[in-house]
């Protein structure tokens, strides 16, 4: 039997994800509770504690939406317990309300909140760099650059977090998260398992005029933490020869790692762990031995500049000091952006490899819809009742697998914004659209997440949207994560299920129906009865449009050892219309010299593909 | 010193070819760095893994275009995109197999593939994983027939029981026969040299 991969011994070697050192980390720091709403590159923090969880009798749970993880966490330090909260970078923005608070209260059991970037919006909406969060909350930033690093600086960090009473920000990136390196493993701590409240109301309570004694006491507390963090050991200087000081923290420190001895550079380095605050100390000991340059290399926004630049004038240093007119803002860096970037500031010349570069015109390969899944048979019947209906409809989308319904064939994602905006921004739309009708796709755990309130919204504000709600049963572009319509919990067991169409009954929709998302032609026709009824009703109606997610359920069928049955093409009967391919396109059917043919090994045996077809050429093998 | 990339679809085992390779390295003495790139969707799309090793310390996660000794792909549409990280006197070894994007508006033919790799004047290795591991009754072990390729051509300085030592922590039950079978069967088809085995 294969263990948890972050279990193992002090002293094991283990080949650990970023992610998984974090967890490692929070294990061996006695954490007591770990919460989360999953998103890339965050996920597998949880997922690798899930793991461990009941061996060291941590709770876990997969909370609705990132304020309400950051929220259990805080409950449970306010009752001395440690605690670890994940989310990725824009997961901080629906938790942001809590965290500006919790920078004033601070803490009393450790709190970790691990915030994953994504420099290089590899699966992002965005690029944003929650550093700044650090320095708008007073809550202070780590950020280490290499998994070893990650899971020592993690149980390093809660002692440090309660000596000073303060949540604790560690940021990740991409690059640290979903990147394994070597771990040596140390001792684990059992966290507590009795929280004890302690009532502190003008603490916890932020009603005027605790509120203002508690911004100056953040203040304060980042201005100690400012003197003080010079001896936090992950922050170091190391003294060069050469006339030119680099500075840099994370992942950026390895590019910086890389180059200089590439470029055969002897430059004083200060590494910084904490980039805000920054260690004031050290920062002076940098301008004390005088280089002529100070060169900052950090990825995204300035962080680390601007606090630099202020202190230089403070401490009227008179060097040079650049950054971001060599670095770009946009964009993760890489060991070659870092050696061309240094080799400007420095005029140097360098032979950089030419790649090779073929001539050959190759497809691009966007991420598909897998066989199986329900939400290409939703968005195929539902361009068909638009068709019918010679409507041209508009498609707000949302954020999830569904997502993938902007590619072509189906091109049905007008726009894609933030969790649950479909319903709020398509309610803007419907509000003005006239005879365009407004389709809203959300899904199950999106709904759950963010769309609830946008729901109540449109209801009572009667907006004339119809809402599809893309039910899969889990939240499966993260790796399938349980949500509350899933009927488990973090660690699978049982729980009873929140019904979607309760809760869209309870809000007083009239226009409610749940519907197989395999049956084309029934979402079809509730979706033209949808779209008639909202415009004479002037009122929202919703689809459920329900189906388990496809990757589940042949999971599920393989470990149950159920045989999936294959379909395959009567080339007698195919008229090479080209539907199944063109318009349906299930990567399980390929046209290979005019010739349609369903790959056994990926077809899953759903079946729709026999209802698109009009020659009926597509039939069961018989098994 | 060693820069790999892993190269494939969605779908194929590509994390966890990575995973195994560099288990087998640390327990070799290595330092090792493996970035994975998760894409957007759980299937499907085109996925790259950087390996990397060395005696020293390793730090960066990445390398850059034209750097990698050996580029891997477990498909050939995917061996052509990468192949950009590939350095000049690097080896390529392929997957012999075209999985061709759904609603795709370009059709590539394999032969137009092995016209590109000659064009580049490259050292290519063209060997048909999918039908061995079809043959062995193992088709999800196209991966670590490759990862038998890899060792067999001697891109990675490991023993072979180390690559078992490496498959007994991470894969559980009958997979880990399986893959050992696949690693020698991947083994086995680098020795028999191929007519497409260019330099
Ligand atoms: C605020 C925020 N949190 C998390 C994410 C990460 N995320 C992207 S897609 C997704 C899954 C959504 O699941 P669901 O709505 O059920 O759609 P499915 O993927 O199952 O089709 C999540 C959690 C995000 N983009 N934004």
């Amino acid at each position: 039997m294969v263990e948890g991969a972050i279990a193992g011994n002090p002293g094991d070697k283990k080949l650990l994800l970023g992610n998984e050192a974090i967890a490692r980390g929070a294990l061996e720091a006695g954490i007591s509770i770990a919460s989360s709403y999953p998103g890339t590159p965050s996920t597998e923090i949880l997922e690798s504690l899930i793991d461990v969880a009941e061996q060291y009798g941590i709770y876990v749970e997969w909370s609705t939406n990132e304020k309400v993880a950051l929220e259990v966490g805080i409950g449970a330090s306010m009752s001395g317990l440690r605690a670890l909260v994940t989310m990725k970078h824009v997961g901080v923005n629906v938790a942001a309300d809590a965290l500006m608070s919790l920078g004033y209260t601070g803490v009393i059991g450790g709190l970790i909140l691990v915030s994953a970037d994504d420099p290089g919006a590899f699966s992002s909406q965005n690029e944003q760099d929650n550093r700044i969060y650090g320095i708008h909350s007073y809550i202070p930033v780590f950020e280490p650059s290499e998994p070893q690093e990650a899971k020592n600086m993690v149980v390093d960090l809660y002692d440090l977090s309660e000596k000073y009473s303060s949540a604790i920000i560690l940021r990740s990136t991409t690059r640290l998260s979903h990147t394994r390196g070597v771990v040596i493993l140390g001792e684990i701590r059992r966290g507590k398992s009795n929280g004890l409240f302690n009532r502190k109301p003008r603490r916890w309570t932020l009603l005027p005029p605790h509120n203002k004694n508690l911004h100056r006491e953040a203040v304060e507390r980042i201005e100690k933490l400012s003197e003080e963090l010079h001896s936090f050991r992950y922050n170091f200087l190391k003294r060069g020869e050469d006339n030119l000081a680099i500075v840099s923290g994370g992942v950026a420190y390895t590019y910086v790692a890389e180059s200089i001895k590439k470029l055969g550079l002897k430059p004083h380095i200060l590494k910084l762990a904490s980039t805000y605050p920054l260690p004031r100390k050290l920062i002076r000991e940098l301008f004390d031995l005088n280089p002529d340059k100070i060169v900052i290399v950090e990825e995204l926004e300035p962080i680390i500049e601007h606090q630099l630049k202020v202190l230089a004038f403070d401490e009227r240093f008179d060097g040079e000091i650049v950054g971001k007119e060599i670095f770009p803002r946009i964009d993760e860096l890489t060991t070659l952006k870092v050696m061309e970037g240094l080799s400007r500031v420095l005029k140097l010349e360098i032979n950089l490899p030419t790649p090779l570069n073929p001539s050959l015109n190759i497809p691009p390969r966007p991420p598909t819809f897998c066989p199986g899944c329900g939400h290409r048979s939703v968005y195929f019947a539902v361009k068909l009742a638009v068709k019918r209906l010679r409507v041209d409809a508009i498609f707000p989308n949302d954020i999830g697998c569904y997502t993938l319904g902007f590619f072509s064939p189906f091109v049905m994602a007008d726009l894609s914004w933030s969790m649950g905006s479909s319903i709020g921004i398509g309610s803007g739309i419907a509000r003005f659209s006239k005879k365009r009708p407004v389709i809203a796709f959300i899904g199950d755990s999106t709904f759950f997440h963010a769309g609830i309130p946008a729901l109540l919204n449109a209801v009572y504000n009667s907006y004339p949207l119809v809402i599809v709600v893309m039910d899969n049963l889990v939240t499966a572009m993260t790796g399938h994560q349980p949500h509350p319509g899933s009927g488990a919990g973090a660690l699978g067991d049982p729980r009873k299920r929140i019904s979607i169409e309760d809760i869209v009954k309870a809000s007083g929709i009239e226009f409610v129906e749940v519907i197989d998302a395999y049956n084309i032609s029934m979402i079809r026709s509730t979706t033209e009865r949808a779209i008639k009824y909202v415009s004479e009703k002037s009122k929202p109606a919703v689809i459920v449009a329900r189906r388990p997610c496809a990757l589940v359920f042949a999971r599920l069928a393989r470990r149950e050892g159920r045989k999936l049955v294959p379909y395959y093409i009567d080339l007698d009967r195919c008229v090479k219309c080209g539907i199944c391919v063109n318009d349906f396109a299930c990567p399980a059917i390929t046209v290979f010299n005019d010739t349609y043919q369903i790959q056994e090994n990926i077809c899953i045996g759903c079946g729709v593909c026999t209802q698109i077809c009009p020659a009926k050429a597509i039939k069961r093998i018989k098994g | 010193m060693g820069d790999i990339v892993l190269a494939g679809v969605g779908g194929q085992g590509l994390i966890t070819l990575g995973r195994v390779v560099g288990e087998a390295l640390m327990l070799g003495g290595y330092d090792v760095k493996i970035a994975e790139v998760h894409g957007l969707s759980q299937r499907g799309g085109a996925v790259i893994v950087y390996v990397r090793f060395d005696r020293d310390h390793v730090y960066a996660p990445t390398f850059s275009q034209g750097e990698a000794n050996t580029l891997v792909a477990l498909e050939m549409i995917e061996a052509v995109r990468r192949i950009n990280f590939l350095s000049k006197d690097g080896l390529l070894i392929a997957n012999d197999l075209i999985l061709s994007p759904p609603a795709s508006p370009i059709t590539v033919r394999r032969e137009d593939i092995v016209e590109e790799f000659k064009k580049l004047g490259i050292k290519y290795f063209i060997v048909d994983a999918t039908t061995e591991a079809n043959k062995l009754g193992f088709p999800a072990a196209t991966n670590t027939i490759m990862l038998g390729v890899l060792l067999g051509l001697k891109r990675i300085p490991i023993p072979l029981s180390l690559i078992d030592k490496a498959i007994e922590n991470i894969f559980d039950g009958e997979k880990i026969e399986i893959n050992k079978t696949a690693v020698r069967a991947g083994v086995k088809l680098s020795k028999v040299a191929p007519e497409e085995f260019h330099k």
